[in-house]
């Protein structure tokens, strides 16, 4: 049976060393919980620090990143970040990150369909046929027209929306119990931002999943997030549901970023 | 015609929210102190061996021929009894003059060219890559040496022939350069401005491409430093028998199996010295460009 | 140009919603590239005639995706880019028909704030360079008088004096935007260009520096074309509103009356997928219930296809679409949309729009 939170982030802080030894603390006691089978978003602007907890989250922050305090509990057990060892196993299977700028995050040598397929067998232990088939699935599922076709086609082939999709798809083919995107709609046209969350919106429904959203877009945020975790500077400055957030913020700094988005200062 | 200077309420704005980037720390790496330093000795040497020598670089001293090193004479004397040491020194200049003659040559050509032809393209662009082309597939320091003893042996000439071997790769470095900066919108806003082309290319654009032409440059320094001793040493474009390092290694190669040493040493030291050092100073610029791009 | 009545226009100024008179006239404006392989046999057709007027004090917005080509337009406006075809007259200069030569001294009157503040500011130069340039090359001046005018302008922006002598990369994106904008500034022009000016800030910053070309244009009279493609900004910032689609423009008006009864299906594609920051409780709020959904591939720019150039994706599409590109028409006064579907329609009201939505 399970209940709570499906990722807890506890008192976590670290920062960057820089060459000369210098210590900079950028994460600063950041705790907040993921609900299970929810949608929920940590917004930012620059410098929040909000990606960088999330590619800890993952073990995957820059080398010079260190942890100075704190824990990350995934469904309940403890993740240790330092160990690539045991992450790599979560990485992709339970745990997978869909990244800001899909064509770079896609490797340009192999075609899609054997990059989503390779993270099937690699975690899956199926043989290439069957991968290559579960892919294809995958990004049918994803609302890629011709799958087959696309299948066999290189990254640079996809439009930045499709090539977005075909992100979620690697991410999901393994059906992870919890999805990370980080800023995944930043760069694309408005009409296709628009149906790219209304994908992952339905497929958070539709499989059970619990996403983690990643942006520094209040709009998004209130479309389609059932809980908001707000970060400025490294500190989480409120979390609240999404309807708390953004309809009676208690943070002056919410209120602020509300009134911003707004354009709440600006004459008319 | 003067404009009347209009009415600007001051109203200071609260800069909210907004942070600077880290202020750029533009520290020269360790390679580019260290080689600046030793050219910056070269160069003073070749300053006042200008005006004095221990002894006179070309007349034979009293007393010792051939003799090894010693106090009176630091690095030793030849066969007709000059001292290497002021030799050596009296030397500076010619290397080091040539070096700088022709690295400065080749970048001032190989920059205006380039930067023209990146900048406007059309035909101009086109007949120029063919050009370099050609350029390139010639064994250019063998052409060079026919041509030197072709042609005699002027120093203005080697100056000439041997800035010719490096050109093509100024002209395609600053091609480049430019080509690639004239799509960033600082090249549109100096438009914008006010400027005509010719103004954004040599205000704008040229001057923001000086880093990886002049961390060539050294690079290139350093080899042509090694070229120059080459051709010396073949006799090329310098009197026999006159102060340069290079004809002084090939005057001392005969004494070297008597295990006479240092007619040979001294002056191939120098070479390599200076050569390492322009190569320092190019890598040096060349981290430091990296650095800040960062 | 008159608002219909009833409507409240987005300014409230005296005189009419449009402002002064015209300051800048473009007309037929049409920019091709060449493409394809090896001697560009095939035309992409960046800006497909293009028409509107700027008058003074006024904000005019270009709404687009990208691909539009809404950055096209604002460059063939200045000549960065050269345009194929159409005029642009500033004030009674032909800009399009000047010889390239006194392109500089037009610049006087016309002036352009770029998107990126990264790349926009030359790296070598002080801030105080950057704005003493445009007034070298434009005044005579002196040099205590140049001095004294950058140091204004800094200030104006919201800089202070220690910033004339940093240089750019020593500033914030913000920063770096109000000298854009300072440099524009410099010479007093008619007309400023704004390229996506904050689309590379922070919503904090985004604020200040819209209040503060607000404040510019009202002490000024300055004219605005402000190209973007956040419908926010838009709404509250432009009097009227041009929204293009692949080369031309499929709707413009008053940017009240576009916002609130649309009528192209492009238009209100748009408007259903921008998310604004409010929160709606239920059902309502899945975007996905209230949306105009545009299926379908994006047409490549080289093959356009005959007709609209909305087709492949409309929802409303009838087969009568894609014989002859529609003409933009009137639905009220200063009113236009080229779609004549939804023009026929005796009440183009957006709520009968929505219920289209598959």
């Amino acid at each position: 049976m399970e209940t709570g939170p499906i990722l807890e982030v506890v008192d976590f802080s670290g920062g960057f060393t820089a060459g000369d030894g210098e210590f900079t603390p950028v994460l600063k006691h950041v705790a907040f919980s993921v609900e299970r089978a929810a949608f929920t978003a940590i917004v930012g602007e620059t410098g929040s620090g909000k990606t960088l907890m999330a590619l800890s989250i993952l073990g995957i922050a820059p080398r010079s990143f260190r942890r100075t305090a704190g824990l990350v509990r995934f469904q309940g057990a403890d993740l240790v970040p330092d160990d690539d060892k045991a992450m790599r196993r979560v990485r992709g299977s339970q745990i997978s990150m869909v990244f800001q700028d899909a064509r770079a995050s896609l490797n340009p040598v192999f075609t899609v369909g054997y990059q989503i397929s390779d993270v099937c067998r690699l975690h899956r232990h199926v043989g290439r046929k069957e991968a290559w088939q579960m892919a294809e699935q995958m990004l049918e599922r994803v609302r890629v027209p011709e799958p087959g076709r696309r299948m066999r086609q290189y990254p640079h082939e996809f439009s930045g929306g499709m090539a977005q999709r075909a992100q979620l798809a690697m991410a999901l083919i393994c059906h992870p119990s919890l999805l990370v995107l980080d800023e995944p709609t930043t760069g694309l046209d408005v009409t296709i931002q628009a149906d790219i969350l209304d994908l992952v919106v339905e497929l958070t429904a539709s499989e059970g999943l619990s996403t983690l959203l990643i942006t520094h877009d209040l709009g998004i945020v209130a479309e389609t997030c059932d809980f908001v975790v707000v970060m400025k500077d490294g500190e989480v400055r409120e979390t609240g549901t999404c309807e708390q957030v953004m309809t009676a913020p208690t943070s002056p700094y919410t209120q602020q970023l509300l009134a911003d988005s707004r354009l709440a200062g600006v004459p008319r | 015609m003067s404009v009347v200077v209009p009415s600007l309420r001051r109203r200071p704005f609260a800069l909210r929210g907004e942070r600077p980037s880290r202020a750029s720390s533009a520290r020269w790496p360790l390679s580019l102190k260290l080689g600046a330093a030793v050219v910056g000795a070269f160069g003073l040497i070749a300053l006042v061996s200008a005006f004095w020598t221990p002894y006179p670089p070309m007349a034979p001293a009293t007393g010792a021929f051939l003799a090894p090193p010693t106090w009176a004479h630091l690095f030793g004397t030849d066969a007709v009894g000059a001292d290497i040491f002021s030799r050596t020194f009296a030397a500076t200049h010619t290397d080091v003059g040539i070096t700088v003659a022709v690295v400065g040559l080749a970048l001032v050509v190989g920059t205006l060219w380039g930067s023209l032809v990146g900048f406007y393209g059309g035909w101009a662009d086109a007949l120029t890559m063919r050009a370099l082309q050609v350029m390139n597939s010639f064994p250019a320091l063998l052409l060079a040496m026919l041509v030197i003893s072709a042609m005699g042996r002027d120093i203005l000439d080697v100056i000439l022939v041997v800035a010719l071997i490096p050109l093509p790769d100024y002209v395609r470095l600053a091609r480049a350069e430019i080509m690639t900066k004239k799509t960033w919108q600082f090249a549109e806003s100096a438009r914008m401005v006010g400027r005509r082309p010719l103004g954004v290319l040599f205000r704008h654009l040229v001057p923001n491409s000086t880093r990886p032409l002049l961390a060539y440059a050294g690079i290139n320094a350093s080899w042509v430093v090694a070229t120059v001793g080459a051709l010396g040493f073949l006799g090329l474009g310098i009197q026999p028998g006159s102060a340069e390092w290079g004809s002084m290694i090939a005057g001392g190669e005969s004494a070297i199996v008597a295990g006479q040493w240092w007619i040979c040493f001294f002056p191939g030291l120098a070479i390599f010295l200076l050569a390492s050092a322009f190569h320092l100073i190019g890598d040096g610029i060349a981290d430091a460009d990296i650095n800040r791009r960062r | 140009m008159s608002a219909p009545a009833g409507l409240v226009p987005t300014r409230v100024e005296p005189g009419s919603v449009a402002g002064g008179d015209v300051v800048l006239r473009v007309s037929g404006l049409r920019k091709e590239f060449r493409a394809g392989r090896r001697g560009g046999a095939k035309k992409l057709t960046a800006v497909d005639g293009v028409s509107f007027n700027l008058h003074a004090g006024e904000t005019v917005a270009l709404v687009g995706e990208s691909g539009s080509g809404k950055s096209t337009v604002a460059r063939c406006i200045a000549r960065l880019i050269e345009p194929t075809a159409g005029e642009v007259v500033l004030d009674d200069v032909v800009l399009t028909s000047m010889a390239k030569r006194n392109l500089p001294r037009a610049y006087r009157h016309l002036q352009m704030v770029f998107q990126d503040p990264n790349s926009s500011l030359n790296p070598r130069m002080s801030v105080r360079a950057i704005l003493e340039e445009p007034l070298r090359l434009h005044f005579d001046m002196s040099r205590s008088e140049r001095d004294q005018r950058a140091r204004q302008l800094a200030e104006y922006v919201g800089l202070s004096a220690q910033h004339l002598d940093r240089y750019p990369r020593q500033l914030s994106g913000g920063q770096r935007q109000r000298v854009g904008i300072a440099r524009a500034l410099a010479v007093e022009p008619k007309v400023i260009l704004l390229d996506e000016p904050t689309a590379s800030l922070d919503v904090s910053v985004r604020g200040q520096i819209l209040s503060l070309f607000r404040r510019t244009q009202d002490e000024k009279g300055l004219a605005y074309l402000f190209i973007t493609h956040d419908l926010e900004v838009v709404r509250h910032f432009a009097d009227r509103v041009l929204v293009m689609y692949l080369g031309g423009i499929v709707e413009e008006g008053p940017t009240a009356e576009v916002f609130e009864h649309p009528a192209h299906p492009y238009t209100q594609a748009l408007l259903s997928s921008s998310p604004v920051a409010e929160y709606t409780r239920g059902d309502e709020r899945k975007r996905s219930k209230r949306r105009l959904l545009l299926t379908g591939e994006i047409p490549s720019p080289i093959d356009l296809p005959t007709g609209c150039r909305l087709v492949s994706r409309c929802p409303f599409v009838r087969p009568s679409c894609s014989s002859v590109v529609p003409p933009l028409r009137a639905i009220r006064p200063g009113h236009l949309s080229a779609c004549p579907v939804l023009l026929a329609a005796t009440n183009p009201n957006s709520q009968d729009a929505i219920s289209f939505v598959a």
